[in-house]
């Protein structure tokens, strides 16, 4: 256990290679519960040949087979990492089966698809391997990052498909209205090595309350700074203090 | 704009009477609160900590924001954060914190602004867009939102902090005993090594009046986390299990 809560802290702590800060202006702020199993389940069924597709609005699929190519990608680079405790060198040696992460536009379905089924549960290996996967630390905060970004694209679908059913002259002036929530209108990343990426959406320009959402960044760039450097060093100073821990007990051992 | 610094007084220049008020803790307890849920096999899952806002409470941090005074914060709720920031109900490391600020807007309570932060340096900040009709009040909103998440999250560090003494000294003793005593079978069957560990441990918190403040301060907080980090331990069972029942919003 105190072996496992380290690698944990340590892969935390190799994994950060930057601050990156989003800003998003939503229509609704979505319940607070992350289901690491739920949320896999509905992000897994999102392929090319999704089922759920005529519910999606047209515009929005290409966003969701992002959100799903994400997490195949973080599952593809996990499982050729030899360091990965999830490596698997079966998937590793077969090149050609990882065109995803050169192809954006690579087939993404159940045969293609290297991500564990948690569609057969009948299977127990498969859901032995999801069971590990949802147990994997840095895989669960990918995923608990891509839920929360569909979690935000389903409510806009839900907009979007809302104002289809309304009349040509009350759409266009819903969607005047409604396009604007929902999606990433500032990003900055902080890298290490000091250097400092702002990346602003498009519509922020156009947007009737620009100056207000460009100062919510900055001061959510800010504090989010600083809240982040109390986190990393509760975070270093608990991982030096476990291996510390570790170290002794090898001794004594 | 009222930032955390950019308002605050110099406490030094104040009459002293006036220092003791701005030196104490803002009492804010029914604000912050952790969203909880027990499943139906008695699992307590924790889904994140929203402040439940209104104008009276959003005037008092803007004013302890002022005068750079502190969030009090109930250890017993420390506890639960302190878990909370480390593990899920499954026992794995925490993906993500989330905090919601609730105020009401128009017409009842409703969610306005969120902050979901990664451990890996990921941080998604949503604002509703109902507020944004309000800039004053968004950014006042926002202010009060980062000073809350930063009083929660700069507490979790311990060290060299006031509250470390008391809070930590209570469930320091208790979790180091409650699991010595769950360990006790273990520890008669030959766990020479955790005997050990646990007598000193024991030994250093019951002899805790004469240690100087310095070492304590160094001991107490190492102790406190390998003490908590067992306990929080899934595969904990007797003492240990009963004890994280009895703790607040703690475990199975």
């Amino acid at each position: 256990m105190l072996e496992d809560f380290a690698q944990s802290l340590s892969e935390v702590i190799i994994d950060i290679t930057a601050l990156e800060v989003n800003t998003m202006v939503v229509k609704q702020i979505t319940g607070d519960k992350f289901m690491p199993w739920d949320s896999y389940l509905s992000l897994y069924s999102i392929d090319t040949h999704w089922t759920a597709r005529s519910n999606i609005h047209e515009s929005l699929q290409p966003r969701y087979m992002s959100l799903r190519r994400d997490l195949e990608v973080e599952y593809l680079l996990l499982v050729c990492n030899p360091e990965s405790e999830l490596f698997d060198l079966n998937i590793a040696q077969q090149q050609d089966q990882l065109q995803i992460l050169s192809d954006p536009n690579a087939l993404m379905d159940i045969t293609h698809s290297h991500l564990p089924n948690p569609l057969i549960p009948h299977n127990t290996v498969e859901m032995q391997k999801v069971q590990d996967l949802l147990h994997n630390s840095k895989f669960s905060r990918t995923l608990r990052k891509v839920a929360e970004l569909k979690a935000a694209l389903d409510n806009r679908n839900r907009t979007l498909k809302r104002m289809d059913a309304l009349s040509p002259a009350a759409h266009a002036e819903a969607l005047e209205e409604e396009v604007k929530t929902d999606v990433i209108y500032a990003q900055t990343i902080i890298q290490l090595d000091g250097d400092i990426i702002n990346r602003y959406n498009d519509d922020l320009f156009s947007h009737p309350h620009r100056d207000l959402l460009l100062q919510i960044h900055k001061e959510s760039v800010v504090s989010g700074e600083r809240q982040w450097r109390e986190l990393l060093k509760f975070i270093v100073n608990l991982a030096q203090e476990t291996f510390a821990k570790l170290t002794e007990l090898a001794q004594r051992g | 704009m009222v930032g955390v610094n950019s308002g605050a007084l110099s406490v030094e220049s104040l009459p002293k009477r006036r220092q003791r008020i701005y030196n104490q803790d803002v009492q804010l307890d029914a604000v912050v609160r952790l969203v909880k849920e027990r499943t139906a096999d008695e699992q307590l899952l924790c889904h994140g900590v929203t402040f439940h806002l209104n104008s009276t409470t959003l005037g008092r941090i803007t004013l302890a924001q002022q005068r750079g005074q502190n969030l009090h914060i109930p250890w017993r709720f420390l506890v639960e954060f302190w878990r909370y920031t480390l593990v899920d109900h499954r026992g794995c490391l925490q993906s993500a914190l989330s905090f919601i600020t609730i105020y009401p807007l128009t017409t009842g309570e409703k969610p306005l602004l969120k902050t979901l932060i990664s451990l890996d340096g990921d941080i998604i900040h949503q604002v509703c867009a109902d507020c944004l009709d309000y800039p004053t009040l968004t950014l006042n909103l926002s202010a009060a939102h980062y000073w809350l998440i930063q009083q929660l999250v700069g507490r979790l560090t311990w060290g060299g902090k006031a509250l470390v003494n008391r809070a930590a000294w209570g469930v320091s003793s208790l979790l180091t005993v409650g699991y010595g005593v769950s360990q006790g079978i273990e520890m008669l069957q030959g766990g020479w090594v955790l005997v050990q560990e646990m007598a000193i441990a024991s030994l250093l918190l019951v002899t805790g009046k004469w240690l100087s403040q310095g070492l304590f301060s160094l001991v107490l907080p190492a102790l406190l986390r390998y003490g908590m980090q067992r306990v929080l331990a899934p595969e904990a069972q007797g003492m240990g299990a009963k004890l994280r029942k009895w703790l607040p919003g703690w475990g199975k």
